[in-house]
C-alpha cells in the first residue's frame, strides 16, 4: 500500500497532508523536564510493554533509540515519523504503522504522543485514526487527566485536548506574491499559527507550509478541527485564486518555468537541496495547474521525491558516509531515476 | 535590566511579540536570545510555539512585579517533583502531573490569556470518565437499595449493600 506522502488525497492541488497529534502522559511518572534517565527507561520499558499487548499494534513495527544510528533517526524524522524533539533524546522508542501513517513516540516531550497522517484534506480521518489508538493506549495505562485542565501536558500550550492538528500546504502563489506573512499574522488572530516546513522565517524552500492550532483548552477535537480546516478553505480559495490569475495572465512564463524546471531536473547531474526543493515546488504547481503531464494513470505524488531527496534518506538510500559533493551528486541521481517523464 | 530568561547577564535584545492579539514585550540577553532563535528570524529546533513563549513572557512580566518583596510564593514547591515556583516561570512547563496543582491556581489567568479557558472541553480519558460517572451512579444505585432495605429492616441486605458501596468508594481511591 502507498503511503500518505506518496498518494494524493482530496484538494491534492494545495494540501500535501492532515496531521493529528495528541499529548499523553502518565500519572505515575515526572514529566520529561523532570524524568531521570532511570525513570525515562523504567517508563519506556513499561509503556512499550503495555502497548506491544494491543490490538491496534499488530502490523506496526516497533524501534528503541539503543539499536538505531544517526542517520536511521534522521531518516525517520526526514519522513515525519519522528519529531525533531524526539530525535534530540537519548532515551527514546516507538511503533509505527506499517505504511507510517501512524506514530506512537515514547518520551517526546511528553511520555506519549500519537500521530497520524492521512493525505490531502482528510483531518477527520487523520484524528479517527489517532482517537483509536488513543482509547487503546488509554486502556492499558494511567493517563494523567485532571477533570478541570484535560490531558495534562508538559507545556501549558498542549494541556486540555493535547491535540494539536495541521494541515501541510503548498502554497507557491501565495508565497511569490508574498502573501505569507499577512497571512500568518491574520491568522494568529484565529488562534493558528502559519510556519514555513522547511527552511526559517526570511527563507523557506520548496513553498510547503504547516497551518495549525495554537488552542487547545477549553475546544473540543471537532471545534479544533472545524475551525482549522474553516481558515485553511479559505487560504487554499486565496492559493486558487492567484494560481488561476498567474496561468491565465502569463501562461507562456509559466509553463516554460515549470518544463526548464524539469529540464533541470532531469538532466543535473548534481543538486543542492534548496534547488531541488524549489524546482520539485515549480514541478508540482505545473502538473497541478496542468501546464504539464505524465503519461501516469494516476497523478504523480511529488511530495515523495520532497522526502526522498533530503539528506539522511539518501544517504539512507546509499551508503552513510557521503561527502557533501556525493549527496548532491546522488540527489541529482535519484530525482532522474525517479521523476516520471512529462510531456 | 536583566534577561527574563537566565535572569543573569544584561538584557540586550528587546522585541515586542503579538500573539492573538495579546502584545508581551520581552528582554533577552544575546546568548539567551541566539540559543531561542530569536536573532536574524531563524527558527532553531528548539524555539515552541509562540504560544510557550508568550507563556514565559506574561509569567515573567508579573514576576518581575513581586520578585523585590519577600514574595511567599516564591517558596512553593512541587511536593512530587520538585519544581520550584521560580524555575516554573522561568521555564513556563510543569514537572509532572501533581504540578498542576501546585502551580495550576497560581497562573490560571495566564493559562486564561493563552487558550481563552481554563475548562477541559473535549474526550475524557476512559478511566476518568468511568470514575466520574459510571462509578457515581453506581453507588448512588447502592445508596438508594441500602435506604430502602433499611426502611424493610431487611438487615442482611443492608450490610451487603454497604460493603459494595464501601469496596467501590476504596477502589475508585486507589485506582
Amino acid at each position: 500500500m502507498l503511503r500518505w506522502f506518496e498518494t494524493n488525497g482530496k484538494e491534492s492541488d494545495v494540501v500535501i497532508s492532515s496531521r493529528v497529534r495528541l499529548a499523553r502522559n502518565v500519572k505515575k511518572y515526572n514529566f520529561s523536564l523532570k524524568l531521570t534517565e532511570n525513570d525515562a527507561v523504567k517508563m519506556i520499558d513499561e509503556l512499550s510493554e503495555a502497548i506491544n499487548s494491543l490490538d491496534i499494534v499488530k502490523d506496526y513495527s516497533s524501534y528503541n533509540f539503543k539499536t538505531l544510528d544517526e542517520y536511521q533517526k534522521q531518516a525517520m524524522k526526514e519522513r515525519h515519523v519522528i519529531s525533531n524533539f524526539l530525535l534530540g533524546q537519548k532515551q527514546a522508542a516507538g511503533f509505527v504503522s506499517k505504511d507510517e501513517d501512524i506514530s506512537i513516540m515514547l518520551n517526546e516531550e511528553d511520555h506519549i504522543r500519537i500521530q497520524a497522517y492521512a493525505p490531502g484534506m482528510d483531518m477527520e480521518k487523520a484524528f479517527e485514526l489517532a482517537d483509536k489508538v488513543d482509547d487503546a493506549i488509554d486502556s492499558v495505562t494511567d493517563y494523567a487527566f485532571d477533570e478541570k485542565y484535560g490531558y495534562l501536558t508538559t507545556c501549558p500550550s498542549n494541556v486540555g485536548t493535547g491535540m494539536r492538528a495541521s494541515y501541510m500546504l503548498h502554497l507557491p502563489a501565495l508565497a511569490g506574491n508574498n502573501r505569507i506573512s499577512g497571512l500568518a499574522s491574520e491568522v494568529g488572530r484565529f488562534g493558528l499559527v502559519l510556519r514555513s516546513v522547511y527552511g526559517d522565517g526570511s527563507k523557506n524552500y520548496g513553498d510547503i507550509y504547516k497551518l495549525s492550532n495554537q488552542i487547545t483548552l477549553g475546544v473540543s477535537e471537532k471545534e479544533i478541527i472545524d475551525n482549522l480546516t474553516h481558515i485553511a478553505n479559505q487560504i487554499i480559495s486565496q492559493e486558487r485564486t492567484l494560481r488561476k490569475q498567474y496561468v491565465l495572465n502569463k501562461r507562456l512564463s509559466a509553463s516554460d518555468i515549470a518544463y526548464r524546471s524539469y529540464g533541470v531536473l532531469r538532466y543535473a547531474r548534481k543538486l543542492s537541496l534548496n534547488d531541488a526543493m524549489l524546482l520539485l515546488s515549480q514541478i508540482r504547481l505545473g502538473l497541478a495547474q496542468g501546464l504539464i503531464g505524465t503519461d501516469m494513470e494516476n497523478e504523480f505524488c511529488v511530495y515523495q521525491l520532497m522526502i526522498g531527496v533530503m539528506p539522511a534518506n539518501l544517504a539512507l538510500m546509499n551508503d552513510s558516509d557521503m561527502s557533501p559533493e556525493e549527496i548532491e551528486e546522488y540527489r541529482a541521481k535519484f530525482i532522474r531515476d525517479n521523476l516520471p517523464v512529462i510531456r | 535590566m536583566l534577561c527574563e530568561n537566565c535572569n543573569e547577564n544584561e538584557a540586550t535584545f528587546h522585541y515586542t511579540e503579538v500573539v492573538n492579539g495579546i502584545m508581551t514585550q520581552h528582554h533577552l540577553c544575546s546568548e539567551c536570545a541566539a540559543k531561542m532563535g530569536l536573532t536574524g528570524f531563524a527558527e532553531s529546533p528548539s524555539a515552541d510555539f509562540p504560544f510557550a513563549r508568550l507563556l514565559t513572557g506574561l509569567l515573567a512580566a508579573s514576576n518581575r512585579s513581586t520578585q523585590e518583596q519577600d514574595n511567599p510564593m516564591m517558596n512553593v514547591k512541587c511536593p512530587k517533583c520538585g519544581m520550584k515556583y521560580q524555575e516554573f516561570i522561568r521555564i513556563g512547563k510543569f514537572g509532572c502531573a501533581d504540578c498542576y496543582d501546585v502551580f495550576g491556581p497560581l497562573i490560571e489567568d495566564n493559562i486564561k490569556k493563552l487558550h481563552g479557558s481554563v475548562e477541559h472541553k473535549g474526550k475524557k480519558s476512559n478511566k476518568t470518565a468511568q470514575h466520574g460517572n459510571d462509578l457515581l451512579d453506581e453507588i448512588a444505585v447502592l445508596n438508594a437499595k441500602l435506604k430502602e432495605a433499611v426502611e424493610l429492616e431487611n438487615f442482611e441486605d443492608a450490610a451487603h449493600y454497604r460493603d459494595e458501596i464501601k469496596k467501590l468508594k476504596e477502589g475508585g481511591g486507589n485506582a
